[in-house]
């Protein structure tokens, strides 16, 4: 009997397909959604490491992007660029002497006031300055408002020292002078130069100091209006307020402009000598006019054109 | 929850008997899909670990045998099914003992599960009414009652021949 049930029952088998489709139904139904699950997870972690990193990489990219520079042009001509945090993230010399102390002070992550403090008392920088070198601090920045702000606290920390001399300038600027491969302090003094004097080139000035270009801008001025029988009252005035922007020392406003009106005629000679009579006047009151709009050979033009009236 | 692997070592293992016992409850193809798979998701999600193979053999027919308990109760409720479908499916397996097969299958439904347990699986009342909860004396007295049936129902198929 027993062996009759055995028989009976153990003809009954699974079929494989059945086992097969519970092996689906199953991988399908649980296994495979818990991996869902999972790589739901893992996908969740992975945006969240991403959103994580894509943060960290944009602070990184605010904290070294410089947004505003400092030139510091006396001998030594480096520069300070500076985040939008007012850290210092990076240093450039401009010349052997700028190379040489900017890598003698660590300047990089301080704050600006604190990397300028440490650059004036360097001894180098002490040194020349003592020397009555003149030292000028250029702040230009893509912030306007930041920009002014640095020229403020550098203005005020720097105040006590006679020699030292602040300016504002502008980002073209910046770009300019990088692309001559100086400071955008000298280029400053460069620019206004060259107006005085186009002859002049950019490799010349590299090897010059400060002190030695706005002797030579001196120099010049001195002679322009000593050609233009006026007095030169003006010329140091403007070396010390120290021109670029600064409306108040530069021949842009008023003396400046009359030169350019005198100059026009002289140029296209219909003018009669009554404009000579005015054209000495306004040399006389404005001064060299360095930090005219109008390029060197307008000076160049204005120059003979002085001589010839006189004469 | 179990692993993929030993879902499939229990697969392997017991779907002999799951067919089994589908086999004897149930009629169709489709009913015993369901079935398997029922009975094997609940062991995957089973949470508590077998004492030893044969607890996790019991374990399984416990649990294949309330399946079907439920299926047939909402089936009776959905729907009906002919006579014809239980035979032919029964038939399927083979010929040779389809007399016996047949007799177990025209079983009442409560006797099925003692006859299949104590007959097959060699299982005696005592373990039967513990797998099916059930007393050992209605156990005793379900086998004596389903002898007498498949008696008469196996008799009746000699004399016709």
């Amino acid at each position: 009997m027993n062996e009759t049930w055995k028989n009976t029952f153990d003809q009954i088998h699974a079929e494989p397909e059945l086992k097969e489709h519970t092996k689906e139904y199953l991988s399908e139904k649980v296994y495979r959604v818990h991996d869902r699950r999972v790589s739901h997870f893992r996908r969740l972690a992975a945006a969240s490491v991403l959103c994580l990193f894509l943060c960290a990489a944009g602070v990184c990219y605010l904290f070294f992007t410089p947004v505003t520079y400092i030139s510091v042009d006396i001998n030594p001509s480096l520069e300070l660029s500076l985040n939008c945090f007012d850290r210092v993230v990076s240093v450039d010399g401009y010349n052997d002497d700028g190379k040489a102390l900017a890598e003698s002070l660590s300047l990089r992550y301080m704050n600006y006031i604190d990397a300028l403090n440490r650059i004036l008392e360097s001894d180098t920088i002490k040194t020349l300055l003592s020397e009555n070198n003149d030292l000028s601090l250029t702040v230009a920045g893509e912030s306007e408002t930041q920009s002014q702000e640095v020229l403020r606290d550098v203005e005020a920390s720097v105040s006590a020292s006679s020699n030292i001399h602040c300016h504002s300038g502008d980002m073209e600027e910046v770009q300019e002078a990088h692309s001559c491969g100086m400071s955008f302090g000298k280029y400053q003094a460069f620019q206004i130069l060259q107006e005085l004097d186009p002859s002049v080139t950019a490799d010349e000035i590299t090897g010059l100091t400060m002190h030695e270009i706005w002797e030579r801008i001196r120099q010049l001025s001195d002679e322009d209006s000593g050609n233009a029988s006026g007095s030169d009252s003006n010329s140091a005035g403007n070396h010390a307020d120290c021109a670029g922007q600064d409306p108040s020392g530069s021949g842009n406003s008023g003396a400046g402009s009359a030169c350019d009106d005198n100059f026009n005629p002289g140029i296209s000679d219909t003018s009669g000598s009554g404009n000579g009579n005015s054209d000495s006047g306004n040399s006389g009151t404005g001064g060299s006019g360095y930090g005219n709009s109008g390029s060197g050979t307008d000076h160049q033009g204005f120059g003979h054109h002085h001589g010839g009236e006189h004469e | 929850m179990r692993s993929e692997e030993e879902a499939n070592r229990a697969i392997e293992r017991y779907a002999d008997t799951v067919r089994r016992i589908c086999m004897v409850h149930l009629k169709n193809y489709s009913d015993t899909e369901d079935i398997f798979q029922t009975v094997f998701l609940k062991y995957i999600l089973y949470p508590e670990p077998f004492e030893s193979e044969e607890h996790e053999k019991a374990w399984i027919i416990r649990v294949t045998i309330n399946a079907c308990k439920d299926l047939l109760k909402s089936f009776f409720r959905s729907r009906t099914t002919s006579l014809d479908t239980l035979k032919e499916q029964a038939q399927v397996p083979g010929t040779e003992h389809s007399e016996l097969l047949d007799a177990v299958l025209s079983l009442p439904e409560k006797y099925k599960n003692v006859v299949y347990l104590y007959y097959y699986e060699g299982y005696s009342a005592a373990e039967i009414s513990r797998i099916l909860k059930k007393n050992v004396n209605t156990v005793y007295t379900l086998l004596t009652r389903a002898r007498h049936l498949l008696k008469q129902e196996l008799e009746g198929a000699t004399d016709d021949e």
